[in-house]
């Protein structure tokens, strides 16, 4: 599947644009956003950015939050289904990528 | 070249968010302290607190007597608690560590149960004096004490990297804002640690931020680290994979009305005792005991594709199926939306086993019960220096069965009380240079340095080498080859290439910094299980079916020295229950016949 993904980072760079990751993914792998985003981080580019230092991956937090395909949901309880997406931050104040202050 | 941009000065610094940290600053606000609560993810929604899936309480003697609770069990007195502790703890417990817990922890027990009432929080009660609760409730009543008490300055998402010293006394810390980036000098009376445990596995039901700061900052500053080796398992979900770490099988498997088959990877029965099946639903001594059957699995190598087991359904109809889950969601109404434990839904998970007619668990790390080695007062080997809750050790020995709840709560009321009785009126003392210089040069050398290894991929190999060194039942091979292979880890660590240079939510630099705490704590923990040659609590040795009391019934501390670890044996504290009668004894045998287990679960009493 294809993954778009929004990058910024508001100190290096004069405008966000979008990074398209190639992931092979079957539904039946019940993989979540998150476990997709920690799999592009360690496997194809680290420079990504997502909330993940004090997250619960269970839904209790609530802090991992950013739109797939333009609705919000977690990422540690939102399951791909083998589609291409677009992930993107929740909000438009922007840290890095798609880390927001939440 | 990092610079520091931002020098705090505070009478007490309190590191963690969880219910160690929220008590130790409440206590150290209400003497009058001024106090810094720096939190690496959000005080009151993080750490191993947010995850509570069961309960907390007191003895049913003060639950009655002293606070008037309707329904107490006066007959579960403080004397039988306190037994309850040692004898479960194996004999290992500090009994001042333990006795502290008993005696201090109604008042506050009580007194979070306040704070959450306040503020519409359901603490359901249940005999003999133990209230449900979740995560997030009792993360909003910790806040809710937070706000109530004058004098806390809440620092959120800054990660402390190092503790700063003046000579031998720890005066501060450094803490790097994870979100902007900023260098964040911390000046301090006295610290109190409050991070929580230490998780080094694939599968673990903990939070993420649980990488065992506090004890690995503490031993680079020369306290001593103790009990590493006890670490406290439980049954938790592999499948369905947005399940995966979720404690709701172990919760399951809790109600005396669920059951089912537990299988192994090629669908052969695992021979459990029926005494052991009995006890899931009334004490937490069935953890133990699950370990020592589910390990000998493991280690013959019949696992499920993700390291575990199944519970299979074979057996049963759907209708059965749909009644245990209904008991199951009946335990939950009223704490979670219908239906759902936290944000997991009961019935997808019901409906995805009613499909396959089986579901693979596994056993996740859950609880540290070893850490930093601390006294009754909370007060480490260093002056200026305490530790409160998971991070410390002493309370439960060599395993534990009393509320890891009430520990935090307990332990962090008593760490703020004492750091700022002693320290409030001594002047401010600055952090030596070299030691800023120094804290400030590990992130530096982290961010710089030019290897090629991945941080991502680092940590999966650590995963994987504790998964097979600190495991269920552990050998002195297995151990051996695990301690070299967390040596080559740490030179591979060391050669790392971070791929972004600036600060603003580094992620890559926020792991690494992480992952060295964690290897510290593995690499200890690891040692610990070698050294201890028997079987004992939630250590299971194969090569040494026993448990020693001629010359195991001690504590193993460890301290850093010129770069090694020093390990020491000491007889534990004790008060008034004497150590046990000097021989070996069968470890399968005593727990299957011993009389172990705590009068405080919920279908113990119905």
């Amino acid at each position: 599947m294809n993954v778009k993904v929004f990058r910024f980072d508001p100190k290096n760079d004069d405008a966000p644009y979008y990074k398209e990751y190639q992931v092979d993914i079957n539904s039946k792998d019940h993989m979540t956003v998150m476990t997709l985003l920690e799999f592009i981080s360690n496997e194809i580019d680290g420079s990504l950015s997502f909330y993940s230092h004090s997250a619960c991956l269970h839904g209790i937090c609530g802090r991992c939050a950013v739109k797939v395909n333009g609705k919000p949901c977690l990422a540690c309880q939102k399951v791909l289904d083998g589609n291409d997406i677009v992930i993107e931050p929740l909000k438009n104040e922007v840290v890095k990528d798609l880390v927001i202050r939440n | 070249m990092l610079n520091i941009t931002n020098l705090i000065k505070t009478d007490i610094l309190v590191i963690g968010g969880g219910g160690a940290a929220c008590t130790a600053a409440v206590a150290a606000a209400r003497n009058g302290a001024k106090v810094a609560l720096v939190c690496k993810g959000k005080a009151g929604n993080s750490g191993n607190t947010i995850m509570i899936g069961g309960s907390y309480g007191m003895d049913g003697e003060s639950a009655s007597n002293v606070y008037h609770i309707e329904g107490a069990d006066p007959s579960f007195t403080k004397e039988e608690m306190f037994e309850s502790i040692i004898k479960d703890g194996f004999n290992l417990s500090d009994q001042k560590i333990a006795r502290q817990f008993v005696e201090d922890s109604p008042k506050i027990v009580y007194e979070v149960k306040q704070w959450g009432e306040e503020i519409g929080q359901k603490f359901g009660f249940y005999p003999p004096a133990n209230w449900d609760v979740t995560g997030r409730s009792f993360g909003k009543a910790l806040l809710n004490g937070i706000k109530k008490t004058d004098g806390i300055t809440v620092y959120n998402d800054v990660l402390i990297t190092d503790l700063l010293k003046s000579g031998d006394r720890v005066t501060g810390a450094l803490g790097l804002d994870i979100y902007n980036g900023e260098l964040i000098e911390f000046s301090a009376k006295a610290t109190i640690l409050a991070t929580g445990g230490f998780q080094p596995f694939s599968l673990k039901s903990t939070n993420t931020d649980s990488t065992g700061d506090g004890q690995a900052m503490a031993y680079r500053a020369g306290a001593r680290l103790a009990d590493m080796e006890f670490i406290l398992f439980m049954v938790t979900a592999i499948e369905p994979k947005e399940y995966y770490g979720s404690i709701l099988p172990a919760l399951c498997s809790f109600r005396a009305t669920f059951d089912y088959d537990a299988v192994d990877a090629k669908g052969a029965p695992i021979p459990i005792p029926q005494k052991l099946k009995d006890l899931e639903s009334v004490s937490e001594i069935s953890k133990v005991l699950e370990m020592y059957y589910y390990g000998k699995i493991f280690n013959s190598g019949d696992v499920t594709p993700g390291g575990g087991f199944y519970f299979d359904f074979h057996r049963f109809s759907d209708e059965e199926i749909d009644k245990m889950f209904e008991a199951v969601m009946d335990h939950f109404e009223g704490y979670y939306p219908h239906g759902y434990y936290h944000a997991e839904s009961i019935t997808a998970y019901r409906d995805y086993i009613k499909e396959h007619r089986r579901v693979e668990v596994g056993f996740g790390g859950e609880y540290s019960i070893g850490g930093i080695r601390i006294d009754e007062n909370m007060e480490t080997d260093l002056p200026g220096l305490y530790a409160a809750g998971e991070v410390g050790c002493g309370a439960f020995g060599a395993n534990r069965v009393a509320d890891a709840v009430t520990e935090m709560i307990v332990q962090g009321y008593k760490a703020g009380e004492t750091a700022s009785k002693k320290y409030l009126d001594s002047p401010q003392t600055i952090p030596d240079e070299e030691s800023v210089a120094s804290a400030v040069n590990r992130i530096e050398g982290i961010l710089s340095s030019k290897g090629k290894n991945r941080i991502g991929k680092l940590k999966t190999k650590l995963y994987h080498i504790s998964d097979d060194t600190l495991k269920l039942l552990r050998n002195e091979e297995t151990l051996n080859k695990g301690i070299r292979e967390y040596e080559i880890l740490e030179k591979e660590l060391g050669e790392i290439g971070i791929s972004y240079k600036d600060l603003t939510y580094n992620r890559e630099l926020v792991e690494a910094i992480q992952l060295n705490n964690l290897l510290t704590c593995s690499r200890v923990a690891a040692k610990m299980a070698l050294e201890r040659k028997e079987s004992r609590g939630v250590h299971l040795r194969e090569d040494f079916p026993y448990i020693d009391n001629e010359n195991w019934q001690v504590r193993i501390f460890s301290e850093l020295k010129d770069g090694k670890d020093i390990l020491s044996r000491h007889n534990p504290v004790v008060t008034s229950i004497p150590r046990r009668a000097p021989e070996k004894i069968d470890y399968h045998t005593y727990v299957m016949t011993e009389d172990l287990g705590m009068k405080n679960q919920e279908d113990a009493v119905k």
